[in-house]
């Protein structure tokens, strides 16, 4: 167990190490030459070599990489950002726990909302509940969120004014971003539930549980439930990354000081610094969360041990 | 940076300066086509009313303002933007203000002026003005805040034609400024809000220039500095020493808030989240005239929308064909129905029609859309097959690209958009990579800070640029205007720059810049300064 | 009283039955028997095949030039003149939607198709070779999954700007890795089967393997991912749309138009109204029809 805990966290180092290539792969396409953007374009030309030989702009590609990758490591070094010269990694972090909190509060929602209408359909099978459950967590799937956003704004808070529109000042303004995200990721979770719940129904202990008259209320609680359960808990981790997705586009729509504003902010003024250290930063983050929901779902049931490391050889063992 | 200048003098400092332009030129609603109570009121609390206020609440007014600046006193570090320039507005105080609606320079924190010679203007100041920390203003913090800001000028143009050298403290409170050009409007560039009075014991108390930029507990104005959470809002409380009583702040605190969508800035005041909604583009705000849930208002932006060629030595905007292409192809009636919403005509001159010194220099019928004419001239030039064209600009222009987009396409001319916001806008324009540059300039008076949009540098730097087109010639022509006696012998120098513009085609005008704010429907008092910039302590909501 | 003999099992038992039946059937045709019996997706199927007749005769079906623009017809409500009315430069918006589904769908199945060129075939690559080469292959999708789908998609069109071929890479390679990961999947789960391994003891080629036996077999699968990843690109377009890295105007994709509308929300709610409606009924059309491949294709997953 620990062994393989230990296991998890080295690979992380890999994977890393590859997120942050892709970014500088990226850093090296944006336009326009960081030392010019710094100094304006008033700078005369010596002092622009000088800040790109100060920058290392001149140093050979592998170079240039070695000492990105050390500058976060050492420095915490994501770049600076063009518009205010501050560290992208201290104008961030602020922003990561009103982030973290909608992305999470969207998953409780999507999950909870998404679970309890898979047990419906599973249970409900092939009637026209398990019908209308489909077509109405389809129907947040198929609607662009800010869609959703927009709308809701419109009637809570233009119409009937019970939440505000924008910001979060007051804790109210949290509740119709989560919703939106939420909303959206319902069917995922409503169809892992449900086919989960099914197979679960049909495996022999549940056959067993009814052959041993227990009621079918009981059979679900206490058999079916918690073991359908498995693979719904483990899809959450894979929601973690949509829900921030969906977080960037509705804190714009909403207002919210979160990184995805920040993100979309600086892409509008072109801060490439900030846009590409901030998706290194969010990346860094739900990678170590995702393998702490891992490595926690592991310590409360050694059965989970996902197939990451050892799934491939394993079945190819099988195979060959 | 010409441009960063312009856009710079105008946000940073306008205090209340920008008075005269604004008022000479505040549309009423009335001329819109659709007419309400609602609206009606929002143009008669605007229009020539004395905002005199003596009645205080203890309300706080939210504006949602489109962008989170990044600093609240732009000109301690050199900066200016808009949005910027709306909060500092009313955290400082300046000299002289500009009657919103005479557009006559009068007194205020300087009681008269007088000229010395060409370049030393000397000020008689109030004994009665107090900074935040209530020290009284002396002459002695004139001059630490003129010479900050000549030596802090960065992006910011004001700063640039001050002489710090000429300053002189003759007692407490008389004081001599000294300029480096000769212009009898320079007194107009005292009323923006850059030039607004602060103390060297603020500042260090702040901690520095750039700790006092983010949170400026500097000034004397009628508002004070209180809070700002990046990301969030930004809080300032009133001002209950300012020394002008009769003028004072009705609300207590003003809170600004940030929404990048317009759509959600309008969706705030309806839901009463917000008092005012600033910027909204026209064409929009026009479908809000009819709504009873708010007060919609359009106001002059002082500026007129052109569109300047990229005169580098590069294809394919040197070749004139092209450029009268341009001109050609485009429907100047439509853009600027489009643009105002219904409420201008198109623009016969490079300034704004409402300038006392504005020449209409070209007719409506030589500047009629002729599609044929366009493509035989791209023919000539060797764009019979149609050509791509790269167009930088500003968002607030959003639907204007569209219009542009379809008119251009039906002669063969793909234009290509890139709207970013202004600091990056400012920084595209002054590289020369785009073909043009949409833009509107804000001229509304003959102070040398309005025009730097052309000084030496910027021409070179910004668009003109290339072998053919120096900067010396145009330079000239507006330095003949900048020193012009009156507006009336202004205007025959006007008459000569727009010839050059026109002789070669070299920029477009298109139509007066329009802008828009929506208020809740019982708050009044809705007045710019400078070149449309909201003056949030004039606000006020009727008991 | 439990029931011992539930209707499923009833089920579970004729198709046993059938399955034992000498009948000569491919999968392909077992799962269209599956899916004709599947309401909900067979209403998705037309829908999306009406959806793509629109697409290819936008130009008959259009009343309008979706770029022309009227002046004196600015802002009209949905009328017999302008279906859905027409927008704030009295551009029709019918027209516009209906272009757009040429745009939004094509550029949709370029994503998609770029998207299981690529990952799609890794993702078979690395089922099919196994040791050292899969690991490569899956830990280089890691590293891509690790970035949130829109944000990847997001920070290549801000560096490499706004156009169709960068829109159609960043939504490649947003998507590459889930692609990669399924098909992998897929070829995984066919490799484990008898028939497979009995080739491999005859020794059937590598190439003709891997065409013959593997693609076909793991071809409902990826037809799955293949539609539902259709619906994915679009509502990813809409939202890169909305944030300001999407198509540049004044292309009629949905995503666009939506982005337009969305200012007059309050006031002319049918310009967001009807390009929000196409979007969801495109997506909510691919989403059943996912729906009922998945159950047609992949019953076990039911």
């Amino acid at each position: 167990m620990i062994k393989y805990i230990i296991k998890r966290i080295v690979y992380l180092i890999p994977i890393m190490l590859g997120v942050s290539a892709i970014i500088f792969a990226l850093k090296t396409f944006t336009p326009g030459d960081p030392a010019r953007i710094i100094l304006g374009n008033d700078a005369p030309q010596e002092q622009v070599d000088a800040k790109r030989e100060e920058l290392g702009l001149n140093d050979p590609v592998v170079v240039q990489y070695f000492n990105y990758i050390k500058g976060i490591v050492t420095k915490g070094d994501f770049g600076d950002s063009y518009r205010t010269g501050n560290p992208v990694l201290s104008e961030i972090l602020p922003r990561l726990k009103t982030s973290g909190l909608i992305t999470l509060g969207a998953v409780a929602i999507g999950a909870v909302i998404g679970i309890i209408l898979g047990i419906v359909s599973a249970l409900k099978k092939y009637t026209w509940i398990d019908s209308l459950v489909l077509v109405v967590s389809m129907f947040f799937q198929s609607v662009p969120e800010f869609v959703v956003g927009l709308v809701l704004i419109f009637i809570f808070a233009v119409t009937y004014h019970i939440l505000p529109s924008s910001g979060i000042e007051s804790a109210k303004g949290y509740i119709l971003p989560m919703m939106c995200i939420g909303l959206s990721s319902v069917a995922s979770y409503t169809r892992i539930t449900r086919s989960s719940m099914l197979e679960v129904l049909s495996e022999d202990y549940i056959r067993t549980a009814r052959a041993k008259g227990q009621t079918e209320r009981n059979i679900t609680k206490r058999h079916a439930l918690r073991n359908a359960m498995i693979p719904v808990a483990q899809s959450i981790g894979t929601n973690l990354g949509n829900s921030i997705g969906g977080a960037m586009v509705l804190e714009t729509v909403f207002g919210i000081p979160g990184v995805g504003k920040y993100i979309t902010d600086s892409i509008t003024q072109r801060n490439y610094p900030s846009v590409l250290g901030g998706a290194l930063i969010i990346a860094i983050v739900l990678t170590v969360i995702n393998l702490l929901v891992d490595i926690s779902f592991i310590l409360i049931d050694p059965r989970l041990k996902t197939t990451i490391i050892s799934g491939g050889k394993k079945k190819l063992k099988k195979a060959a | 940076m010409k441009l960063k200048k312009v856009l710079g003098a105008g946000l940073a400092v306008a205090m209340a300066f920008s008075v005269v332009a604004c008022g000479s030129s505040e549309k009423e609603t009335g001329s819109a086509p659709a007419k309400t109570a609602g609206s009606k009121a929002a143009t008669e609390n605007t229009a020539n009313v004395d905002l005199v206020n003596k009645v205080k609440s203890d309300e706080t007014l939210v504006v949602a303002l489109a962008s989170e600046p990044s600093s609240l006193a732009p000109t301690l570090v050199g900066e200016s933007e808009n949005e910027s320039s709306i909060i500092s507005g009313a955290i400082l105080d300046t000299l002289v203000s500009q009657n919103q609606f005479t557009g006559v320079v009068e007194p205020n924190i300087a009681t008269k002026w007088e000229w010395l010679d060409d370049y030393r203007l000397q000020f008689t100041l109030r004994d009665d003005v107090t900074f935040t920390d209530g020290s009284l203003l002396t002459a002695e913090d004139v001059v630490y805040t003129f010479e900050t800001l000549a030596s802090q000028s960065g992006n910011n143009d004001g700063g640039k034609f001050l002489d710090p050298s000429k300053n002189e403290v003759v007692d407490d409170h008389t004081v001599i400024l000294g300029f480096n050009t000769v212009a009898p409007d320079l007194v107009t560039m005292l009323t923006w809000t850059p030039f607004g009075i602060f103390s060297e014991d603020e500042v260090e108390a702040c901690g520095g220039f750039d700790k006092a930029a983010d949170s400026p507990v500097i000034g004397s104005g009628k508002y004070r500095f209180k809070e700002w959470v990046q990301g969030q809002y930004v809080v300032l409380e009133r001002n209950d020493n300012y020394w002008n009583q009769d003028y004072a702040g009705y609300f207590k605190e003003i809170k600004f808030t940030f929404t990048q969508d317009p759509a959600a800035r309008e969706m705030a005041v309806e839901a009463g989240d917000a008092g005012v909604a600033y910027e909204i583009p026209v064409a929009q705000a026009s479908t809000y005239v009819n709504n009873q849930n708010v007060k919609t208002s359009f106001y002059s932006f002082g500026q007129v929308y052109h569109i300047w060629m990229n005169m580098r030595d590069s294809e394919p905007m040197k070749n004139v064909k092209v450029r009268e292409a341009l001109d050609k192809a485009l429907d100047y009636d439509a853009i600027a129905a489009y643009a105002t919403g219904g409420q201008a005509k198109q623009s016969l001159g490079y300034i704004d029609a409402d300038v006392p010194f504005a020449v209409d220099y070209y007719t409506e019928d030589e500047r009629k859309q002729d599609v044929g004419g366009a493509k035989a001239l791209l023919e000539e030039a060797g764009y019979g097959d149609g050509l791509t064209i790269s167009c930088l600009g500003t968002p607030d222009a959003e639907g204007l690209y569209t219009v542009m987009q379809a008119q251009l396409a039906q002669a063969g001319i793909t234009l290509e958009i890139n709207s970013v916001d202004i600091p990056t806008f400012v920084q595209g324009a002054n590289g020369g990579d785009y073909d043009i540059i949409l833009v509107g300039e804000y001229l509304d008076s003959r102070n040398p800070s309005a025009w730097v949009f052309f000084d030496e540098n910027s021409i070179n730097t910004f668009c003109i640029g290339g072998d053919k087109y120096t900067s010396d010639e145009i330079w000239s022509a507006i330095q003949e205007v900048i020193k012009a006696e009156d507006n009336e012998a202004a205007k025959e120098k006007v008459a000569a720059l727009e010839e050059i513009f026109k002789r070669d085609t070299l920029v477009l005008n298109l139509c007066p810049e329009l802008r828009s704010a929506i208020t809740q429907p019982d708050i009044y008092g809705l007045a710019t300064r400078e070149r449309g910039y909201i003056d949030v302590t004039s606000f006020y909501r009727e008991q | 009283m439990a029931k011992l003999y539930t209707p499923e099992m009833e089920k579970i038992a004729k198709k046993k039955a059938k399955r034992n039946k000498p009948v000569k059937s491919t999968p392909a045709f077992e799962a269209w028997k599956r899916f004709r019996r599947n309401k909900t997706a067979i209403v998705g199927l037309i829908v999306v095949g009406i959806l793509i007749l629109v697409a290819i005769f936008a130009n008959f079906i259009a009343p309008y030039d979706y770029q022309s623009q009227d002046y004196l017809a600015m802002m009209q409500p949905p009328s017999s003149a302008h279906l859905f009315g027409t927008d704030q430069f009295g551009r029709d918006i019918f027209s516009r939607c209906v272009y757009g589904a040429r745009y939004s769908l094509f550029i949709a199945l370029f994503c998609t198709i770029a998207a299981l060129l690529s990952g799609g075939l890794l993702g078979i690559i690395a089922g099919y070779c196994g040791g050292v080469v899969d690991t490569v292959i899956m830990r280089i999708m890691d590293v891509f999954q690790s970035i949130p789908m829109i944000m990847m998609a997001m920070c290549i069109v801000s560096v490499l700007g706004n156009g169709i071929p960068q829109l159609v890479a960043a939504v490649m390679f947003a998507s590459m890795p889930t692609m990669a990961r399924n098909n992998r999947a897929a070829i995984l789960r066919v490799r484990g089967c008898d028939y497979i391994e009995s080739s491999e003891a005859i020794g059937v080629g590598q190439m003709k393997m891997i065409f013959k036996h593997m693609i076909p077999n793991a071809a409902g699968v990826m037809i799955i991912y293949f539609v539902g990843f259709l619906a994915v690109s679009i509502m990813m377009m809409s939202a890169m749309s909305y944030i300001g890295v999407g198509l540049a105007a004044p292309t009629p994709e949905w995503g666009l138009i939506l982005n337009d509308g969305k200012a007059y929300l309050t006031s002319s709610p049918y310009m967001m109204f009807f390009p929000a409606l196409m979007i969801m009924v495109t997506c909510f059309a691919f989403n059943l029809l996912g729906d009922g491949l998945r159950d047609a294709f992949d019953p076990k997953s039911k």
